[in-house]
């Protein structure tokens, strides 16, 4: 990555690669409401313990992107339609931004961020990119999050299971054969 | 706004008959649409997440099912596919994977859309909503919950706390026509169940009118040809001239609108043949594997 | 020996960075001190604001201040662009239904969202002009004709046609739903602006806001590396942007403004509604002898993209003796437009290659002969020869690959249980472009060369391309490129993300700059006092695969550029089109074949396979290639079975969410056989690639609805073809 032209190198921390963000847990009791309206969730994020005290109708996509710096994790309709904000939350894929984050205290969260082992890509990041499972790359995380719970529910099995059960997640690039295709390498893989 | 977030059904209770303008959040499927746009600006949520009791189904002693209300749509796919046929395949539509994992009856009730995926199954089956609230329990007939476009008659401070449906004594069929193969709201569907049991059948109309219809017209129809014949106990395929006069009572029953989706005069001729398809389905079925069903 | 990377597999550049999330987007910065910003829209479809109420959203909890008509944000007015002809909050005026009335800024999204919801405004209203099919013929904008000696009119060509068919079609709206809405992130350091913000053309961006803030251009920087798809929605400036950079100026702290996908559909262009007749005479074995084309297209009082769809279609795509091209726009009371992935060529090829379909079945002759008997092998209308044209091998090999021998023509003949089983062709064209473009290559000390320009890869493909480009003409591995672009600060003269020009313009300046680049290092190495080459006579000294070399020495340019205590050596170079180019008619071609099955009871329409041969040129890279083409195929089964937002009377659009307004999904996308034709264009540059970003979309839905009506026997001329109208 070069620079961020124009505004200091410590603004911009936590854009790129923030994997493990981790806020420090605050005191407040978990499932506790603050005087100020505001709410203490506490839960795991990508493997980490995370506090967060946020205004109730914060979302668990914006709670990511904004609280978190997890900014993989992308926002592209808000409204539950296009599937690009799709993460892990206690192991089933959800859409984050349907998900209040005062709804999860306790929960565990996969993000996009948490999907790779360390710098080795997980087999369907590879995949992806070898099959050109994308173009604009915007959709991609939600798509690769989505296919990650696709094969674990055993849902890949036949390319029009693929094509259905991966139907939540539009890509307007509409790169989805090479998704497809990815989808098939990474199910054997994965196995 | 406040955030209530009680452990148990009572503590929600309480919960909602001090604060009945509080909007309760299960799924979030359908809330967190108007919450995202401040469509709604509520002065307070009711997180249902956490109310254990919201989240089981169980057998009734009739050999009926208690479906919590907060069961989500993909437990009810996975764990509940041979009890609840009808249920499990309009579950099956609902949005996406992800939306699937999350969802739940109660919250498609909650909305009362007449778009929602699983009310013509519920009106088929002839389902009840339980609904309680601090002052106590009662079991609403599906087929009187609905009171106009996305209005109920659940109280303010009440909570749909479960569905009961009854035993499927017979096939049930779901379907839907949508423009797109995925990820769409209906055009229109329709849900149908047999009752060998009572020689009754029962129907239920999606996105047809503005509450989700029942077409009775049809169902008496349907039951007194099925008894005239003696085809329950000696089921004969049915005639094309029943199958399209039930398929011309349903689309009658319908009362659609033209939008976006579809014309009113599509929706009415799509029924006629969804409704022709779901019979035909469901005949077939008990005829070759009904008595096993009802075994 | 390294094995040239021109058109082979090869995976895309920016791969690792998307597939890990780790590529920012421009909300997904975070510069320190951010606020958020929340628009506010116009409630009316046309009128006056007479006056906003604003005491509650400034009361609320977090709200940093609330910009209206009645305490504006300073900004110029458009000049000489085309796109929205006025500056947002400038005027009480509404010009349309989701109008930009206001701006709150607080510091949480949530608290932003929630104030905008607070604020509330009176109106004057005046009757709103929205529907194209009532408004009458529009204002010609641009009449084509050319006519056959003797000919007094194309209605006389016409009226002496042995057959003539005449199909009016229409279609409404349509929006390009980039996966990323929009979004900008802006950030003033004294009076230098960084904009984060997805950009088609990031110098003309820059430009464009520099102009409208009324600053120097070298203050503003447009930084858009990664950016969630354009197709035609990213190529102007829109107002939303521009009150984003100047909220930051006037609150001397970061702004960041991202639209709700609903305020996307009215706040950003869409694809004009347009209304389209073809009348085409012909001899009785289906040789064309005129050929008219009319058009109304919508023209919103608040400014858009002329929609021209017959310049690019009709008046190129057959020998024709007759021809006569109107094209005239309406002016309605709608949201601006824009152009949108084959702007005019996917609606107008749509016209007439159902038009051709019909005369197919008026004739007898099969669709395929019927184009070999009118092919045209120069421009019919002014006579140049095409650059290079392969069109009849595209059907051929199409025909083959797809079985169309296997064909029907009789309709309702094939069936598959309750589904009627149909087959259609169309042909594709889209003219080639290729403007004057810049590229720089820099030899850097870590042992890779960065190639850069200033376009934007919105998707498309233009890293991988650079890097492609690069490691061919170097001789090096593509991993030992470092691609940049979307960075308004790169050397000027960066070509923008449209028209398919990326590949065909950039190409020749990254060749250019390369060859530059190794003659400066050359030039270094015999300069540079502590390089083993110093005081060599340049000729003498070459470079061959990343190694300098000369008198028997070989040394890597990392090791010489590090021994001569050199960073980087760099090249900028230029290229544009020969003057010979004005001689020829450059077009890519293409050929759709395609099978749908439609429910017999229920009408529902699906694709069951596609075979699409093209012809456009040179591939730099086949996997982004054949993703360009597939991808555009699918936008062809949305063209022709989902996309579409109708206006109401009252300006609101009908379908403006991502449940109404249906885009092809997973499961909506069959089996796509993509080929093209390994045919370099001799003219277009010495390189000979054509552009193909958007071809795929012309006329796959024109192939869609010709064999929905070999299924069916019926023939949908509104778009999109839904179940309905197929009863």
């Amino acid at each position: 990555m070069t620079q961020y032209e124009g505004i200091t190198r410590r603004g911009m921390l936590g854009l790129v690669g923030a994997a493990a963000a981790t806020v420090p847990l605050d005191s407040g009791a978990a499932g506790a409401q603050a005087a100020s309206g505001e709410v203490t969730v506490r839960m795991t994020v990508n493997g980490s313990a995370t506090s967060l005290t946020v205004d109730p109708r914060v979302t668990l996509l914006d709670a990511l992107r904004e609280r978190l710096q997890l900014t993989g994790t992308k926002k592209g309709c808000d409204r539950g339609q296009c599937g690009a904000c799709t993460v892990h939350v206690d192991g089933r894929r959800v859409v984050s931004c349907l998900t209040l984050l005062a709804t999860l205290d306790g929960a565990s969260v996969t993000t996009i961020e948490g999907l790779a082992d360390g710098d080795r890509l997980h087999p369907l990041q590879q995949a992806f990119i070898e099959h050109d499972g994308f173009q604009c790359g915007f959709c991609t995380p939600g798509q690769i999050m989505s296919a990650a719970a696709v094969i674990a529910e055993g849902g890949a099995r036949t390319d029009a299971e693929i094509r259905e059960q991966m139907s939540g997640n539009i890509c307007r690039c509409s790169a989805y054969p090479g998704i497809l295709a990815a989808i098939r390498q990474a199910r054997t893989e994965m196995r | 706004m406040d955030f209530l977030r009680p452990t148990s059904l009572a503590d929600a209770l309480s919960a909602k008959a001090d604060q009945p303008e509080a909007v309760p959040i299960a799924g979030g499927t359908d809330v967190m649409v108007e919450l995202n746009f401040d469509h709604r600006r509520p002065s307070a949520l009711l997180d249902l997440t956490r109310v254990p009791e919201l989240a089981t189904w169980e057998p009734t002693a009739d050999g009926g099912t208690r479906l919590g209300a907060g069961v989500p749509y993909t437990r009810i796919i996975t764990e509940l596919g041979a009890r609840l046929p009808g249920l499990a395949m309009a579950a099956r539509t609902v949005g996406s994977p992800q939306i699937r994992n999350r969802g739940t009856v109660g919250g498609n009730l909650g909305a009362a859309s007449p778009a929602g995926d699983t009310h013509p199954v519920l009106l088929a089956v002839d389902a009840a909503v339980e609904l309680r609230s601090v002052r106590g329990t009662r079991v609403v007939p599906v087929r009187e919950f609905y009171t106009g476009v996305k209005r109920s008659v659940l109280a303010s401070d009440e909570l749909i706390t479960a569905v009961l449906l009854p035993r499927a004594g017979g096939p049930q069929q779901f379907s839907k026509v949508g423009t797109r193969n995925a990820m769409v709201i209906a055009v229109c569907s329709f849900g149908l169940a047999l009752h060998p049991g009572d020689g009754t059948v029962g129907t239920g109309i999606g996105s047809a009118g503005p509450t989700p219809l029942r077409a009775t017209e049809a169902e008496w129809f349907l039951t007194g040809e099925l008894a005239d014949g003696d085809l329950w106990e000696s089921p004969k395929p049915l005639t094309d001239s029943v199958r399209r006069r039930f398929g011309e009572l349903v689309a009658e029953a319908a009362a659609p609108i033209d939008d976006v989706r579809g014309s009113a005069a599509y929706r009415r001729h799509a029924l006629s043949v969804l409704a022709r398809r779901t019979l035909g389905w469901a005949w077939q079925d008990y005829r070759t594997g009904g008595d096993q069903r009802c075994a | 020996m390294t094995v040239s990377p021109i058109g082979r597999e090869i995976d895309r550049v920016d791969g690792p960075l998307k597939v890990t999330g780790s590529a920012p987007y421009a909300a997904d910065y975070r510069p320190e001190g951010l606020v958020y910003a929340y628009l506010v829209q116009a409630t009316v479809g046309r009128g006056t604001v007479r006056g906003m109420d604003v005491s509650r959203a400034e009361a609320a909890p977090g709200v940093i201040a609330v910009f209206t008509p009645f305490h504006p944000l300073p900004l110029k007015s458009p000049s000489g662009e085309s796109g929205e002809n006025y500056s947002a909050l400038q005027d009480t005026a509404v010009r349309f239904r989701g109008q930009i009335i206001g701006l709150v800024v607080a510091d949480t999204f949530e608290r932003a969202r929630d104030a905008a919801a607070l604020v509330s405004a009176d109106y004057t209203v005046t009757p709103s002009r929205t529907s194209l099919a009532d408004a009458g013929p529009g204002v010609p904008q641009g009449l084509v004709q050319k006519l056959a000696p003797g000919v007094s009119s194309i209605d006389a060509a016409l009226a002496s046609s042995p057959v003539t068919i005449t199909t009016s079609v229409s279609q409404h709206a349509h929006h390009h739903i980039a996966m990323e809405p929009h979004a900008t992130t802006a950030v003033w350091v004294d009076d230098q602006l960084t904009v984060y913000c997805g950009a088609q053309s990031p110098q003309r961006a820059a430009a464009t806001i520099a102009a409208r803030l009324g600053v120097e251009p070298a203050k503003v920087r447009l930084i858009c590396r990664y950016t969630g798809g354009g197709f035609g929605q990213r190529s102007p400036v829109w107002n939303e942007a521009l009150l984003c950079a100047a909220a930051a100026r006037a609150l001397r702290r970061p702004v960041k403004l991202v639209l709700s996908r609903e305020q996307v559909f009215t706040a950003i262009g869409h694809r004009a509604a347009v209304r389209q007749t073809i009348r085409l005479g012909a001899e009785a074995d289906g040789r064309l002898r005129a050929l008219s084309h009319d058009s109304d297209g919508e023209l919103p009082a608040a400014g858009g993209w002329q929609m021209m769809p017959g310049r690019d279609t009709s008046a190129v795509a057959y020998r024709t003796p007759n021809i006569r091209i109107d094209q005239r726009l309406v002016t309605l009371d709608t949201p601006p437009t824009w152009s949108m992935r084959a702007p005019a060529e996917a609606p107008g090829m749509f016209a007439l290659e159902t038009a051709m379909d019909e005369l197919a079945v008026r004739t007898g002759v099969d669709p395929v002969e019927l184009r070999l008997r009118n092919y045209a092998t120069e421009d019919p209308v002014e006579g140049h020869p095409f650059s290079s044209k392969y069109l009849d091998e595209c059907y051929r090999v199409g025909a083959e690959r797809f079985g169309w021998s296997r064909r029907t023509a009789l309709p309702r003949s094939q069936t598959d249980g309750d589904w009627l089983i149909g087959m259609g062709m169309a042909s594709a064209l889209y003219p080639a472009w290729r403007q004057p473009a810049s590229a720089r290559a820099r030899f850097r000390d870590d042992g890779r060369v960065a190639v850069a320009s200033a376009t934007s890869d919105v998707g498309t493909g233009a890293f991988t391309m650079l890097a492609v480009v690069g490691a061919d003409e170097l001789g090096l591995p593509v991993s030992s490129i470092a691609a940049e672009v979307g960075d308004s600060a790169l050397p000027p003269g960066g070509v923008g993300a449209y028209g398919s020009s990326v590949t065909t313009s950039t190409v020749p300046a990254v060749q250019a700059a390369c060859r530059a680049a190794v003659k400066a290092l050359v030039q270094s190495a015999v300069d540079n006092p502590r390089s083993p080459f110093a005081g060599l006579a340049p000729a003498t000294v070459r470079y061959r695969q990343g190694r300098i070399e000369a008198n028997g020495r070989s040394v890597d340019f990392r090791t010489l550029l590090r021994t001569m205590g050199v960073p980087h050596v760099e090249a900028v170079s230029t290229s544009a089109p020969d003057k010979s180019a004005s001689q020829y008619k450059f077009h890519c071609f293409g050929a759709h074949f395609c099978e749908v099955r439609v429910h017999r009871l229920t009408g529902e329409p699906r694709v069951n396979r596609f075979t699409s041969v093209f012809d456009v040129g040179r591939v730099v890279n086949a996997k982004a290639a054949r993703g360009q083409l597939t991808g555009a195929i699918i936008w062809g089964i949305g063209h022709a079975l989902l996309e579409a937002d109708p206006i109401e009377p009252d300006g609101r659009f009908a379908a403006a969410s991502m449940a109404d307004y249906l885009v092809p999904v997973h499961a909506d996308t069959p089996e796509i056989d993509v080929h093209w034709l390994d045919r370099p264009d001799p003219h277009i540059s010495e390189f000979g690639a054509r552009g193909l970003g958007e071809i795929g979309l012309v006329s796959s839905a024109a192939a869609i609805g010709n064999a929905v009506f070999n299924a069916t026997g019926i023939r949908v001329h509104d778009l999109p073809i839904t179940i309905d109208k197929l009863l």
